[in-house]
Parts: C-alpha cells; sequence; structure tokens
C-alpha cells in the first residue's frame, strides 16, 4: 500500500510540475482536431445498422443492390372514387413517374389485374391491365366493381389510399408535388449541422448551469465543459481514425459522455469537498488518491464490457464498443493529468455542498428501513424477474422492435423462369398463407403471375405448375412489362404487402428466414434488412448487458474478495432493469435500439455508483460506528456525486426528449427512466443491503 | 318433321359449343409449316426466340396485341423476332385491307396505319396476283395448324 501511496504521491509530484506543459500540449491538440475536423454526425442510423449484418452481407454475395420501398399515405378529403381524386392520382402517378431513382410505383392506377378475355371471335391474348390509361369513369367504374383486387391501396375505412413506392436510394417527397395531404413511413434524416451544433450547444449550455448550480461556482462549470469538449472530440478523432468511412451516429455520442461525465463528477467533487478540511494542494492529492483505483475499476468495466462490442459483425454495434473505449480511456487519461493540473490552479473558499443536510435526513430514514418491506421487494423483484425470463422465451418475438411500414420484398435466387423455381414459389405462397393467412393482404410473384396467365387462358383446368409453358408466361410477362417486377436477373422477386393492423412485420420477417433451410432466400428492401439486422442484434446487446453485469460482479469480488459484496453488486444492478422491463412488456413497448442505448447508459452509470459505493464501503466498513452515521458519511462522500452525475445527466437527457430528432428524443426518454430507478437502486437499495448483509453481520 | 329440325337444330348448336381444337398438328409439323411461309410474314424485332402470331387487321385483339407489341418493343424486339401473319376473321371481312398491306411498299408502316390509326390510308382495288397468292398460302397453312382465333401465337411449334 506504502508503495502505491508513493508511486501515487510520485506520480501526482510529476503532473504539477509538469502543469503547464500538460494543459498545452492537450490544448494545442484540441485545436488542432477541432480545426481538421471533418466529421459530420449522422442522425439516421440505417446505413449503420446495414453494414455488418447478415442478410445484407448476402445480398451483396450476390452482388445485388437493395432498394428502398415508402409506403405513402394520401389522405382524402372527400369520397376516394370521386373524379378529383382520381384526377390528382393520375397527376401524382405521372409526378412519380418522372423520378429517376422511382424503379417501381405500385398504386391503384399502375396494379396489373388479369382476367379472361371477353373478346368473342376468340383470342390468344388475356386482359393483363393496369389503369393508367383507363378514363376517370372507366376507373371508377373498375374500381368499384373488382374492390378486392385494389384493398391492399386503401386503408380500412377508405380515407386513406397507400402508394408504395420502390426506389434505388431514398426519396426526397419535398421535391415533388403531391397533390394530397401525405404521410411517408420510414423518411430517415441523414446529416444536419444545424441541428448537431445545437444539440450540443444546449448540452453543453445545461451542463454549465447546471454545475454551476450544483456547486456555486462557475470553476466546476468551465473545468467540466473543458473535460467533456476534450473528452469528446479526442474520442470521435480517434474513432474516425480507426474507422475513417464510418459516420457516427449522434447518440453514440451521447453514451460516450454518460460514460465519461462520472470520472469528473468524483474528482471534481472530491477535490470540492475535500478542501473544508484541507488545503487546495493536499486535497488534489488525497482525491488522486481516493479515486485512483474506483475508476480505473470502473474504466475496466467500461471498456471491457461494453467495448466487447467491438466483436460484433455488425457496424454500429462495433462503433458503440470503440467509442465507449475511447471514451473510458480517454476519460481516464484526462481525470490524472490534464484535469488534475487544471484543478491545482484553483482554490475554493467555502467549499458549499449541496446535500450537507439531506444526506443526514437519508442517512436516518435508511438505517431504520423496514426489513420485511426490503425481504418482500427481493422477493417480488426475483418473481418479477422469473416472469420476464418466461416471458421472453414463450413469446420472444413481443420483445423485437416494432416495424411500422408494411412490405417485405424478397429475392429467390434460381436459375431463371423454371418449373422448379416456379414449384418453390408454390410452396412459399401456402406456407406464408396458411401461416398468416389474416396477415397479409397480397403477395406478388412470378408465381402469381403466371398462375393467373394460365387461369385466364384455360379457366376451367386445373392449375399445376408442372404444365405451365414457361416460353409463353416469359413472353406474356415481357408483353405486359411484368418480368421487371417479379424477376431481376435469374432471381425471383417477391414483394408482400401485409395488413395494416395485421401481425408485426419483424414477425413474419422472422418466420421467412426461418422457413428458408437452405438460407437462400434474400431480403433486398431497406426496412426488412434493417429488421432483421436490429433483431439479429438485440440477442447479442442482451449478453453484452449480462457480460456486463458478470463483470461489476468479478470486479467488486476481487477488489474486496467478498461473495456478499458481490452479490449486492449484482443485485443493484439488476433490479432497474427487472423494472424497465417490466414497464416495457406492460405497455407493449418493444426493444430497440434507443432501448438498449438508454440501457448501456445506465449500466455504465450504475456500474460506476456500485464500483464507487462499495469500494467506499469496503475501505470504510467500521463495525462499531452507527449506521445512521456510517450511512450519512457514504452519502456525503459517494452518495452525492453519484446523486449529482445522475441527476445532471437526468436533466440532460430529459432536455433531449424535446430535442426534435426522433431517436434522440426516444434515447432521452428511455434514459431518464432508467437512470431514475439506477438512482433509486443505488441511493435506496444498495446502503441497506450493505447494513442488512454486511455491517449487521460484523457487529 | 318439326322434331326432327328441332332435333337437328340442337344437335348443330351443342357441335358449334364443342371447344375448338387448339392445334391440330403436331409441333414439329406446325414448325415445317411455317417455314414455307416465313417469307411472307411481316418481321418485327431480331431477336434468337422466334414467335409466329396470325393476325387479322381489324381485329381489336389483333390491334392490342400490336400496340403491345410497340409499346415494349425495346426489350420484345431484343428478345423475341415476331412473324405476323395476316390471316383474314371472315366476319371482319378484312381480306382487302390484308391485300392491301402485303402490296404496300413498306407493309409494316401500312400495318401500322391500319391496325394502330397513327396515320391515314388510302385502300387501291387492284392487287397482283402475286399477293392474293400470299394472301391464300397463308390461309392454307392456317388451316392446317388449325389457326382459330386471332391473335394465334405459336412458340416452338406451339400455339397459346
Amino acid at each position: 500500500m506504502n508503495t502505491y501511496k508513493n508511486n501515487l504521491y510520485k506520480y501526482y509530484s510529476f503532473i504539477l510540475k509538469f502543469r503547464i506543459f500538460i494543459i498545452t500540449a492537450f490544448s494545442l491538440l484540441f485545436l488542432y482536431l477541432a480545426l481538421t475536423m471533418t466529421t459530420l454526425l449522422t442522425h439516421n442510423d440505417d446505413e449503420l445498422w446495414l453494414q455488418g449484418s447478415g442478410e445484407f452481407n448476402k445480398l451483396l454475395e450476390n452482388s445485388h443492390q437493395h432498394i428502398y420501398i415508402h409506403k405513402l399515405q394520401l389522405k382524402l378529403e372527400d369520397d376516394s372514387f370521386s373524379h378529383t381524386t382520381i384526377n390528382k392520382m393520375k397527376l401524382l402517378n405521372s409526378n412519380l413517374q418522372d423520378v429517376k431513382e422511382i424503379i417501381k410505383v405500385d398504386s391503384l392506377l399502375t396494379h396489373t389485374v388479369i382476367s379472361s378475355s371477353n373478346n368473342n371471335d376468340g383470342s390468344s391474348l388475356v386482359e393483363a391491365r393496369t389503369l393508367e390509361d383507363k378514363s376517370t369513369d372507366e376507373i371508377t367504374k373498375i374500381i368499384q366493381g373488382s374492390f378486392q383486387e385494389f384493398s391492399q391501396f386503401f386503408s380500412a375505412d377508405k380515407k386513406i389510399i397507400y402508394l408504395y413506392i420502390f426506389s434505388a436510394s431514398p426519396i426526397d417527397y419535398e421535391s415533388i408535388y403531391i397533390p394530397f395531404e401525405y404521410n411517408v413511413l420510414d423518411v430517415a434524416e441523414n446529416q444536419n449541422m444545424f441541428k448537431d451544433i445545437m444539440l450540443f450547444s444546449i448540452l453543453l449550455v445545461t451542463l454549465f448551469i447546471l454545475f454551476s448550480i450544483t456547486f456555486r461556482t462557475i470553476i466546476s462549470s468551465i473545468l467540466g465543459i473543458i473535460f467533456i469538449s476534450f473528452n469528446t472530440l479526442f474520442a470521435i478523432s480517434m474513432y474516425q481514425f480507426i474507422q475513417p468511412d464510418v459516420a457516427i451516429h449522434v447518440s453514440i455520442l451521447l453514451v460516450s459522455i454518460a460514460v465519461s461525465i462520472m470520472d469528473f463528477v468524483y474528482i471534481y467533487y472530491g477535490w470540492h469537498i475535500m478542501q473544508i478540511s484541507h488545503n487546495p494542494k493536499s486535497s488534489l492529492y488525497y482525491i488522486v488518491m481516493k479515486t485512483f483505483k474506483p475508476i480505473f475499476w470502473t474504466t475496466v468495466v467500461s471498456v471491457v464490457g461494453i467495448g466487447s462490442l467491438i466483436f460484433q459483425n455488425s457496424i454500429i454495434l462495433q462503433s458503440i464498443g470503440y467509442n465507449v473505449i475511447f471514451s473510458s480511456l480517454i476519460a481516464f487519461i484526462l481525470s490524472f493529468t490534464l484535469l488534475i493540473a487544471l484543478l491545482s490552479f484553483f482554490k475554493i473558499r467555502d467549499p458549499y455542498v449541496i446535500t450537507k443536510n439531506t444526506s443526514k435526513l437519508f442517512a436516518a430514514l435508511e438505517a431504520n428501513y423496514e426489513r420485511n418491506l426490503l425481504r418482500h421487494f427481493l422477493i417480488f423483484s426475483t418473481v418479477l424477474f422469473i416472469f420476464l425470463v418466461a416471458f421472453v422465451i414463450i413469446q420472444p418475438s413481443n420483445i423485437i422492435t416494432k416495424a411500422d411500414d408494411e412490405v417485405i420484398s424478397l429475392m429467390f435466387p434460381s436459375d431463371g423462369l423454371t418449373h422448379d423455381s416456379l414449384k418453390k414459389l408454390e410452396e412459399f405462397h401456402h406456407d406464408i398463407t396458411h401461416r398468416f393467412e389474416d396477415d397479409i393482404i397480397s403477395i406478388s410473384s412470378s408465381y402469381k403471375y403466371a398462375k393467373g396467365f394460365s387461369k385466364a387462358y384455360n379457366p376451367s383446368a386445373t392449375f399445376d405448375v408442372s404444365n405451365i409453358n414457361l416460353d409463353f408466361i416469359k413472353f406474356d410477362f415481357i408483353l405486359y412489362g411484368i418480368l421487371d417486377d417479379v424477376m431481376k436477373d435469374s432471381m425471383h422477386q417477391v414483394t408482400i404487402y401485409i395488413e395494416e393492423d395485421g401481425v408485426d412485420k419483424n414477425i413474419i420477417l422472422n418466420w421467412i428466414r426461418g422457413w428458408d433451410e437452405e438460407h437462400s432466400t434474400l431480403v433486398d428492401d431497406a426496412n426488412s434488412l434493417l429488421s432483421a439486422a436490429k433483431y439479429d442484434t438485440i440477442y447479442h446487446m442482451l449478453i453484452v448487458v449480462l457480460f456486463i453485469l458478470f463483470l461489476i460482479t468479478f470486479v467488486i469480488y476481487n477488489i474486496t474478495k467478498n461473495k456478499t459484496y458481490a452479490f449486492i453488486a449484482l443485485v443493484v444492478n439488476v433490479i432497474p432493469l427487472i423494472w424497465f422491463f417490466a414497464i416495457l412488456i406492460a405497455l407493449s413497448m418493444p426493444i430497440s435500439i434507443e432501448v438498449l442505448v438508454a440501457m448501456l447508459i445506465m449500466i455504465a452509470l450504475s456500474s460506476d455508483a456500485t464500483i464507487h459505493f462499495l469500494y467506499y464501503y469496503h475501505r470504510n466498513l467500521r463495525p462499531k460506528d452507527s449506521n445512521e452515521l456510517s450511512l450519512e458519511l457514504s452519502f456525503i462522500e459517494v452518495g452525492t456525486p453519484v446523486g449529482m452525475g445522475s441527476t445532471i445527466l437526468l436533466i440532460t437527457f430529459l432536455l433531449l426528449v424535446f430535442a426534435n430528432i426522433p431517436t434522440i428524443s426516444s434515447i432521452g426518454m428511455y434514459s431518464v427512466v432508467l437512470i431514475i430507478f439506477s438512482l433509486l437502486a443505488d441511493l435506496l437499495i444498495l446502503p441497506v443491503l450493505f447494513i442488512e448483509l454486511v455491517k449487521s453481520k460484523k457487529e | 318433321m318439326k322434331y326432327i329440325i328441332i332435333i337437328l337444330f340442337f344437335s348443330m348448336t351443342s357441335l358449334m359449343a364443342l371447344p375448338k381444337e387448339k392445334q391440330l398438328v403436331s409441333s414439329e409439323v406446325a414448325i415445317n409449316l411455317l417455314e414455307n411461309i416465313k417469307d411472307y410474314a411481316i418481321v418485327l424485332g431480331y431477336g434468337e426466340q422466334e414467335v409466329h402470331t396470325f393476325i387479322d387487321p381489324l381485329c381489336l385483339m389483333s390491334q392490342r396485341y400490336l400496340k403491345l407489341l410497340y409499346k415494349r418493343k425495346k426489350k420484345i424486339f431484343a428478345q423475341y423476332t415476331i412473324y405476323l401473319y395476316l390471316h383474314e376473321i371472315k366476319s371482319k371481312k378484312s381480306k382487302k385491307h390484308i391485300l392491301n398491306i402485303i402490296n404496300a411498299k413498306s407493309s409494316e408502316n401500312m400495318l401500322r396505319a391500319i391496325m394502330l390509326h397513327e396515320e391515314s390510308y388510302i385502300l387501291k382495288d387492284r392487287i397482283d396476283q402475286k399477293n392474293k397468292n400470299i394472301f391464300n398460302d397463308i390461309a392454307r397453312v392456317a388451316n392446317k395448324i388449325g389457326v382459330n382465333k386471332r391473335p394465334f401465337i405459336m412458340i416452338n411449334g406451339k400455339a397459346k
């Protein structure tokens, strides 16, 4: 221990000796990186999700480009079959045809309907027509006469018309004249420098104000902003150095800030209150001594735990992993170099301790806890945990991200239009409609049209795939302009339209992926690929969360060599997650990336708090002290920075809820709930468990 | 006598109601027969696969077929060679139109004028005997194959 202290003192003296040099070096590096920074943050995580995902890689291996399908919802002011509506539809159809990125529009007007010819003279032609070229009266008559054929283009109340737009790249709908009030599902925003600058300005101003209020000095605000800015810029730059071609999602930056901010709070707060009884220099050395080990271990948990995401194939998970590793390591380095060097220039007169009275009050309340209440709470949480595990095992699909879009586009690799490939499609049609009878509106495929043509030519004959004359079917496909819709090179394109109020698309998608035992079917629309990528990731993310829980337990055991401490660490970190999951399931809210990012933020904060708390208890276990005094001291020394850090992040994330960026707002909302749960567990359950399981046993 | 007439009437009606034979000859024979009249066809496209079609210029479905061929000509003409044989539907009384198309300097342009109404045209009454023979040769092959509808589309000697 003495060697440790001596080495730490030598290190501390070294930092003070070269403090000007350290500050100058870091500042110059900061300026250089800020001036040469070219990276923009992305708000659209779609591309990041796709890169490295299994389904997307399969598509690339087949040298096939993914497509985008947008469901345009047109709100009708009057009757859906009125002349005005149909004329507007015609205008829109023509406007969309002028957009070069659009591959195909599937709408009322472009939908191909096959029927037998009514010509009395007899003909080798069948009717395979679209409504595009027909008069308004004819369109109205046809739609009203065979509404079922067009039902996929109407909402149940016929007040909304749907258009499915297939494009090679995302479409900017604001640049197209759409003569309806409309909504587009799945239009993601890419880069928006103005929003990024606004977001981080608000974030920094909020942190500045909150630090000032908490410590009643501007020093904390200035140093806090310097620390966070330096840490963020250094972390982004390092990530860009390693992955120069990958954009950073704005939410990942928030994880990085959340991971690093607590290091500053612990060091600054310790130095701040230490000056009540010590001079600034001794305070600085003591705080280095007190926080070095717990901050080192919290960094280990973040780097090894969340950092393990870099071994995942998914680029977005890798990017979270790398950013947390860099952010944690840089925060650790800055904490014990730049921050110490900066703090050495300041001193606080009459340091203000915000929780002086509340710590005493809290300690008195918690020291006299109800043992039965604690027991009931733990039993109830355990039962809830068992229920959640059972629920996830029995109904895993209920926890998947909900998908709003209702189209799935697939490619079936084959050697062209053959009887075998049509038989496979027939089998697929049969199985999927059997399984999701009420959930699928229609399926567009070469099989559907081949069957339609065969039946139209010979309505009385029983349809059999092996009897199809492929020469004629192919000729018909080209003659009626269907081939490009159902075949790409030698592959068959299948488009599945799902009922608006039917089962979630992810469930169908997952069934399709399981149906094809050869795993040759390719999902080729961006939204479905995204859903598949997220679905594959959820289990990995859950494993990472479990790994972090194990790691926290292991670290605590390693520090204390006491199984009870390790058990407390596990319980305190698991309880917020159990309650959070219970709320998600009770409110039928699915797991999404936003939820998982929020969980990582929470677990990073919670593990910090647990390690700091238990390290303090382990170092300061005085069996003869009263429970009340033990708790009061722990609240002042550790509880306060935990509460402060969490509250500062909580308010920051609360502000993000109102940011006009959907992903950020969601992360903000989930983080607020999780931080509250985590804070309650750290301040209410952890100290009580310590008294119940450790201190009372030593007395 | 009255009953005999009624029975005869019903027998005739039922005979007419029987589905018409799709194709009277095998695909090999059909291919050979078509070879004989290939030179009389109006040829569209340059694709590898041959599509032989009997059309009547005044038949609405034949007109629709031609319209579709031209609508997708880029794709169809690259993959198929379309042989169009002009064969009259008796009820349409289109012989004069057919002979004028065969007789025209550019049969394709005349065909489009008549069938797609792209431009005005004048029908001549005097037609070379040679062209009348072409009309008859096509009709003879069509009857042997069993062409019973228009358009009558054949690929690899098989009809739709």
